[in-house]
């Protein structure tokens, strides 16, 4: 084995293993003692240091989770929901590092390590906030339905190496090429939709998804629907274009198709905006599984499939960032927080129709790009299934504009009902951040080839 | 006559291992799994598999045991004695044996034990940086050397390392969450009072 090209492959996610270590020895040894007071923004100042030197080079699937990494580190800051401030933000860069090892490994069972180092680690931050017993709740729901999609995703895994005798991405593809699809190979599949299902949020693996969301931390909620998705889809969009996708298929229209009802329709009801965000992260699990109902015979769209996880990753964050403003003013995400908000703080308002309009795919904006290429793809020489499957996705995209205008009602049109109230406060660095997220969102947008260029070398 | 050693050491592991799921005595289950271990390291050891057989007593039978015997002891073992039995659960479970049993007998039909290529390079690296010939169970037994742990370190350290390295970070992430959710948060004792 030969260790510095090992080093030099894997420099990415050493960076952050390597802030993460600094990151709690500063906390441990100096600040808690010296300046309790500078804990803070001394540790979320490091891991933004740390992933902005992990994201020097070309911008491809581990920077962007790095860029998430950094931002969600930002929102975290003055959120008191733990005195484990060096843990904290050690756990959030162990996860970023566990997510990119996934992105970069070569073999199945690298990705299954890396992807495991991750959701251990989610567990352990949706369960921070033990002052809340239903946060401890969420945290252990989502362990033990996460324990049980990691136990279906390795099975699959092991019918692989029993089927081709290796867990290489290459000699996978080789075997499986010569392979006609056997029972087996439908049983893996199915295994293997269902282990990734549950870590997109997927239907009907989605029932973690709203009380994480809801309950948990807006830092960590924000995090997990961002980070990991982008992680999440680039790995299962490998091992979809390692493995036979005949064998595939019919598994991944059920998901896909199930994910867009069910995520849309139940959307429409909620009224808790990080609940509304879950289910739309439901339904975006949908979209973006359009993109694997392709004919077997043509690639995988991995570019597609990854510029729009980055596009919803960066409008989820944004989201959130709105969402944690809202719970700091009223101690609560419900929708009725919404009026007026346009009143209280225009440009708050504007950032978030920004992010909103990304999500629900509006022309000028990174989100409708994301749809436009993984739908395209979907309908280039597909079968009457496939396209069947693209165009229920834009049909569904339809309905979801409904309740993302809902949203957009209630800050721009509905009246403040205590005139009274005063200019909701956000804090200095939360409003750069969303701004440049937004920014982000916009010039994606624009020009949306740069971004996908980017995205596509590694592929 | 191996075959009757075979059986023989079959039916401990299976025997004991059903003793380990029924018994309502938690200390009777430990030690029930704790004798199955044993007959599965004697399965290995007949399989010339001497490394993984030693370790499965030493490991599993030994350290592995001693943990839960210990947990055992700390918790209140009153609670499961008199509890009925779940007959939907008892139906359910007996299905998925049934069903994994199936997709075992399947498999091994499927999979003719040719190695593939993805084996036979690694295999033939190894062989290279040797010097020697293909370090295979066989071909060590030819020798008269014993092969398992050599085999096992291979693996481990060199085709497997890295992953190893990764399930360090794995262990790492695991510590710390314990740490974390396990310790005194005086924000948490705060709000309590």
């Amino acid at each position: 084995m030969n260790y510095t090209l090992l080093i030099q492959a894997h420099l990415t996610e050493l960076t952050l293993i390597c802030t993460a270590l600094i990151v709690l020895m500063v906390d441990r040894l100096i600040m808690v003692r010296c300046y309790p007071r500078l804990r803070d923004p001394v540790a979320a100042g490091l891991t933004v240091i740390g992933c902005g030197i992990a994201m020097c080079g070309t911008f491809q699937a581990d920077e962007a989770i790095a860029a998430m990494t950094a931002a969600v580190a930002i929102i975290s800051l003055g959120e008191r929901f733990t005195q484990q401030v060096g843990e904290y933000f050690l756990l959030l860069l162990l996860a970023a590092a566990g997510l990119i090892f996934m992105v970069h490994s070569s073999d199945l069972l690298n990705a299954f390590l890396g992807l495991e180092t991750a959701s251990l680690t989610f567990y352990v931050l949706v369960a921070l906030d033990r002052r809340r017993a239903e946060a401890v709740q969420a945290g252990f729901k989502y362990f033990l339905y996460g324990g049980v999609s990691a136990a279906c995703l390795l099975y699959g895994l092991s019918l692989i190496y029993g089927l081709t005798g290796s867990l290489n991405f290459a000699h996978c593809t080789k075997a499986f090429a010569t392979m006609p699809p056997s029972q087996m190979a439908y049983v893996a599949a199915i295994m293997l939709v269902v282990g990734f299902a549950f870590k997109l949020a997927a239907a009907p693996f989605h029932l973690w998804a709203p009380d994480v969301y809801r309950h948990a931390a807006t830092p960590v909620a924000a995090f997990i629907a961002s980070a990991s998705k982008v992680g999440g889809i680039y790995l299962l969009a490998r091992v979809a274009g390692a493995f036979q996708r005949e064998a595939m298929l019919p598994a991944l229209v059920v998901v896909t198709v199930l994910s867009l009802v069910i995520g849309n329709l139940a959307a429409i009801s909620q009224t808790s905006l990080s609940r509304l965000l879950a289910f739309s992260a439901v339904a975006h699990a949908g979209y973006v599984l359009v993109g694997l109902c392709i004919a077997p015979s043509q690639p995988v769209p991995i570019a597609a499939m990854v510029y729009y996880a980055v596009t919803y990753a960066i409008a989820t964050v944004g989201a959130f960032g709105v969402v944690l403003a809202l719970r700091r003013d009223a101690g609560s995400d419900c929708m009725s927080g919404l009026d007026g908000l346009n009143q209280r703080s225009p440009a708050l308002a504007i950032l978030l129709a920004v992010f909103v309009l990304s999500l629900a795919g509006i022309p000028p904006l990174a989100g409708f790009f994301g749809k436009f290429y993984v739908f395209a793809s979907a309908l280039r020489g597909g079968s009457s299934m496939t396209i069947g499957v693209a165009a229920f996705a834009i049909l569904m995209s339809a309905v979801s504009l409904y309740y993302y205008l809902q949203v957009l009602k209630r800050v721009f049109v509905q009246p403040l009902k205590d005139d009274n109230q005063p200019p909701l406060q956000v804090s200095r660095v939360t409003m750069i951040l969303l701004t440049l997220l937004a920014l982000a969102a916009i010039l994606a947008g624009l020009f949306p080839q740069g971004l996908l260029q980017s995205l596509a070398p590694q592929l | 006559m191996p075959s009757f050693i075979f059986y023989l050491f079959a039916l401990v592991t299976l025997g004991f291992g059903l003793l380990v799921v029924t018994a309502r005595n938690p200390v009777t289950s430990a030690l029930s799994l704790a004798s199955s271990f044993v007959g599965l390291a004697a399965l290995f050891i007949s399989l010339d598999a001497y490394f993984i057989g030693i370790i499965q007593i030493l490991v599993y039978a030994g350290a592995v045991m001693v943990l839960f015997l210990f947990i055992i002891m700390l918790m209140d073992i009153k609670a499961e004695e008199g509890k009925k039995t779940n007959n939907g659960a008892l139906v359910g479970g007996c299905l998925l044996a049934v069903l994994l049993v199936l997709q075992v007998i399947m498999v091994s039909g499927a999979f003719h034990g040719e190695r593939t290529v993805g084996d036979l390079d690694t295999a033939a690296a190894i062989g290279k940086a040797a010097g020697t010939e293909l370090p295979t169970i066989a071909n060590d037994l030819r020798e008269g050397s014993l092969p398992d742990t050599k085999l096992m370190g291979y693996a481990l350290f060199d085709r497997y390392g890295f992953h190893l390295q990764v399930v360090g970070l794995l262990l790492l992430v695991g510590t710390v969450g314990v740490v974390m959710l396990s310790k005194r948060d005086t924000a948490a004792k705060e709000a309590g009072n």
